[in-house]
């Protein structure tokens, strides 16, 4: 036990007075928060669209204050069609409409009234909000204008609301699954250097000609890696819930219980990465690529899991950051669900040890 | 008396085709210091990796202190002092901290620490920098410290892997009587080395060569002086014939009048209030061997990058070939052919691969890029390597390659910053035969090292301590001052000198 607790004091000194090590656990997850929270963004702010009037009623004039006014859109009003379409071509807006000529006469005859809407296709995402924004706003014009006396009320009238997002601000989900992704790159940058380290300097040699034990290295490079990890998670989730003010509506045990067995797994994966290359600049390459690449494109927060071929979502199972990701985001928008709890713990807990075990098998006491 | 380490018959091969060991059968005596000096691909390290447990070897037994190394290494390992190349200290740590470590590691009883800790840093001299981090101590003191820590717990064996590489010989005398005076009298030590001096004094010397064991007996069985000594060795080890190095024949300097291509007038750099060199002034003659020589820490590194202009001095000035390093450093600089203290190849390029591209960042094109690359190859006897990655090679071509490529531009000026650190007699003596035909050519070479043979080599020697320049002179001049039979002695009552007069 005395030979742990050395071993655990010489890996703190060594992470206090090495900055790296403290880079890792604060200024990158700080970095990677704030790119999430001011670069990544998926709802689009005012989608620019083309506004062809050929319909030059007055009463239609309130229409178009209604797509000037509103905050989805940035409407341009174009005379001729043949300027709206190269401005499209061009990309200066992302589509169009036309209120063809007899719109307002038959809405007064009581007859189907035509809009044409018409999405620049090459961008998916934009071309679906551009598919229901103006529906939208006439629908919306329409309830409030001198017409809508002209027709009985809709048969069926929908409301749609945002549960757990109210806002539908897709920060709210964004940032705790980038924390799911940070805690990862963390996790293992962490530990992917120090088992190299000590090899790459000589002093594995020296350790290994004393009296510990195996089991007693690996123990001293999880413990010290996993409290840095655990306050690093702390100092996010800060970030997260008092800077950037996202709503928490879990239960903090229950985020840090979960969190500390992912740390588990991800600290693990680092050091199978460290006792398996021993070049520090080599096992920081690999953590990037078989460590991080996957937890980014196959976690869930990027991709959604059931769209993947089978195949890949097969893989997904190993991955530990999809059962963070799925947890953290719940446990931040939905509060302690202890379904979602139990079942992704599970899964994580049986992730770590089994790292655990083949890290175990992996770390080599001898050369060759 | 009994042996502490019986070997019978181990074979051990590496990547399927590197024989590291064959077939070697040894016995180390209980109680002696034993010394295993090789060249530097013999099979020094494996061996002593053999010995505690840290390589199964393919074939054969070995006892360790009566405990098989392979299946009771825990066991071993309690009475086992280690000391690996790198000295195995944590580089972050102070001397204070690595010492508790390893006590700890070691189970030193508490009642002990105070007592053994007290002893080891005054008989190493490292009380007043306790606090100071490992990195940053001299080469010296970081391999006094290594052997502290490896002598923690009283080992019933100690094994020091080439503990004196890039040390000076002030140093290597102090870790030679540490290890005498702090070890317990039945204590066995086993020490690898590649200098032969040092051989000399053990109790015991085995000499290896390519995984066998050639020679195994008393130094004195081998010659009376380490002059003596050194021949012999050299002789077992399949002799060296001094071939005239071909580089007298295709090396041809362009025509210059200059009397003193390398030129230093009060040469200063001060690191805060410290002084790392300190009015420094000399100039060396056209085909002169000029060498620096110092304890570690001395300040000889720093005088070097200043005079290539890789540090700026606080105060002075440097000129090569006649040209002011600071005020027109690319210029200056291309009068330079410099080999550093690491070599500074690319290790995953193969030989040709360096060979192209050092030739192309020293301005040379087309025809005679091949012509000049041709050459090198001929002289320095690569051709077997060329397609092999130079961080395979051997230390001793890794060397050869590094000077190749360090005057393929035909410098008129050669700065070698501890050339042959690790590398075994006979590659050195190769290496100085090239050395030497390159100053009768006329290339002006300025050198450090801390081989006190190779002193002999050059022309004038400057010795360097605490960042001054205490003697100047030819080998001859510097021994006489002194009345000293070598330049090792010569050496040590220098610098003795130069502490008193403080």
């Amino acid at each position: 036990m005395s030979k742990l607790k050395a071993l655990i004091k010489k890996e703190f000194f060594q992470i206090i007075r090495d900055p790296s090590s403290i880079m890792i656990a604060f200024v990158m997850p700080l970095l990677l928060l704030l790119i999430y929270m001011y670069g990544v963004n998926l709802d689009t702010s005012k989608i620019k669209l083309g506004l062809k009037f050929e319909d030059t009623s007055p009463e239609l004039s309130t229409l178009m204050r209604s797509f000037d006014t509103s905050k989805y859109v940035r409407a341009k009003i174009y005379a001729s069609r043949d300027e709206m379409y190269k401005d499209l071509t061009r990309g200066k807006i992302n589509g169009f409409v036309v209120i063809p000529n007899d719109f307002s006469s038959n809405i007064q005859r009581k007859k189907p009234a035509h809009v044409q809407i018409v999405t620049d296709g090459s961008e998916v995402n934009l071309s679906n909000y551009i598919k229901s924004y103006p529906p939208s706003i006439i629908r919306q014009w329409f309830s409030q204008s001198d017409y809508k006396y002209n027709i009985q009320k809709e048969p069926i009238n929908t409301q749609i609301r945002y549960w757990y997002n109210q806002d539908i601000n897709s920060h709210h989900f964004i940032l705790p699954g980038s924390l799911a992704i940070t805690m990862t790159l963390i996790g293992m940058l962490l530990t992917t250097l120090v088992m190299a380290r000590e090899w790459e300097r000589g002093t594995m040699e020296a350790l290994l000609s004393t009296r510990i034990t195996k089991l007693e290295i690996i123990a001293s490079k999880y413990i010290p890696y996993f409290i840095l990890g655990m306050l690093s998670m702390a100092f996010n989730v800060f970030v997260c819930t008092v800077i950037f003010k996202i709503p928490f509506r879990g239960n903090y045990f229950v985020l840090f219980g979960v969190c500390a067995l992912f740390l588990f797994c991800a600290l693990g994966i680092g050091l199978l990465i460290s006792s398996n290359f021993k070049d520090q600049f080599l096992a920081s390459q690999s953590a990037l690529s078989i460590g991080f690449l996957p937890a980014l494109m196959l976690s869930g927060l990027t991709f959604p899991i059931n769209s993947m071929p089978q195949i890949l979502q097969s893989i997904t199972t190993i991955i530990p950051t999809r059962y963070f990701v799925t947890f953290i985001q719940s446990e931040f928008l939905a509060g302690t669900i202890w379904e979602i709890v139990l079942m992704n713990s599970v899964f994580l807990f049986i992730l770590g040890v089994l790292m655990a075990f083949i890290v175990y098998k992996n770390t080599k006491t001898r050369i060759q | 008396m009994t042996s502490a380490v019986e070997i019978k018959n181990i074979t051990k091969i590496f990547n399927e085709d590197i024989k590291a060991l064959d077939n070697l059968c040894l016995n180390i005596k209980r109680g002696l210091i034993t010394g295993i000096v090789g060249a530097d691909s013999a099979g020094k390290t494996t061996l002593l990796r053999s010995i505690t447990g840290f390589i199964v070897p393919d074939k054969g037994k070995i006892t360790t202190l009566n405990l098989d190394p392979v299946e009771q290494r825990d066991e071993l390992n309690s009475h086992l002092g280690y000391m690996p190349q790198k000295f195995g200290l944590y580089e972050d740590l102070s001397v204070i901290e690595n010492l508790e470590l390893y006590a700890k590691l070691k189970e030193l009883p508490l009642s002990e620490k105070e007592n053994t800790f007290e002893k080891l840093l005054k008989f190493t001299n490292l009380e007043p920098f306790k606090k100071r981090r490992a990195g940053k101590l001299s080469g010296g003191m970081k391999q006094k410290l290594g052997l502290a820590c490896a002598l923690l717990g009283s080992p019933e064996l100690l094994v020091l892997d080439e503990p004196s590489v890039g040390v000076d010989p002030i140093s290597r005398k102090e870790l030679m009587k540490m290890v005498k005076e702090l070890s317990l009298k039945n204590t066995t030590t086993i020490w690898s080395t590649s200098y032969l001096d040092e051989a000399m004094s053990f109790d015991m010397c085995v000499v290896m060569d390519k995984g066998k064991i050639i020679f195994c007996g008393k130094p004195k069985e081998l010659g009376k002086d380490s002059k003596d000594f050194q021949k012999s060795v050299i002789e077992l080890m399949g002799g060296y014939r001094e071939t005239k190095s071909l580089l007298t024949k295709d090396f041809e300097l362009k025509e210059n009048s200059i009397k003193y291509p390398i030129e230093a007038v009060n040469l200063e750099k001060k690191y805060g209030d410290f002084f790392a060199v300190k009015n420094n002034t000399f100039c060396i003659k056209k085909g002169e061997i000029f060498g620096l020589l110092g304890p570690n820490g001395a300040g000889k590194s720093t005088s070097f990058k200043m005079m290539c202009g890789l540090i700026k001095p606080t105060s002075g000035s440097a000129k090569i070939m006649g040209v002011n390093i600071v005020k027109n450093p690319t210029k200056a600089r291309s009068y330079i052919g410099y080999m550093a203290q690491k070599f500074s190849l690319y290790g995953s390029l193969d030989t040709a691969q360096n060979l192209d591209f050092f030739a192309s960042v020293y301005g040379l094109t087309g025809e005679k890029k091949e012509e000049e690359i041709k050459k090198m190859v001929e002289i320095f006897e690569l051709e077997p390597y060329l397609k092999r990655d130079t961080k395979e090679l051997s230390l001793g071509f890794k060397q050869r390659l590094a000077l190749a490529c360090a005057i393929m531009h035909k410098p008129p000026v050669l700065f070698l910053d501890e050339p042959t650190s690790g590398v075994d007699p006979i590659a050195r003596m190769d290496f100085w035969s090239h050395i030497k035909s390159l100053s009768k050519k006329g290339v002006s070479v300025m050198v450090t090292t801390h081989f006190m043979d190779e002193a002999e080599y050059c022309d004038r020697i400057s010795l360097f301590f605490k960042g001054e320049t205490i003697a100047t002179g030819t080998p001859f001049e510097l021994k006489e001052k002194v009345s000293a039979d070598n330049m090792e002695e010569a050496f040590s009552r220098l610098i003795e000198k130069s502490q008193k007069n403080e």
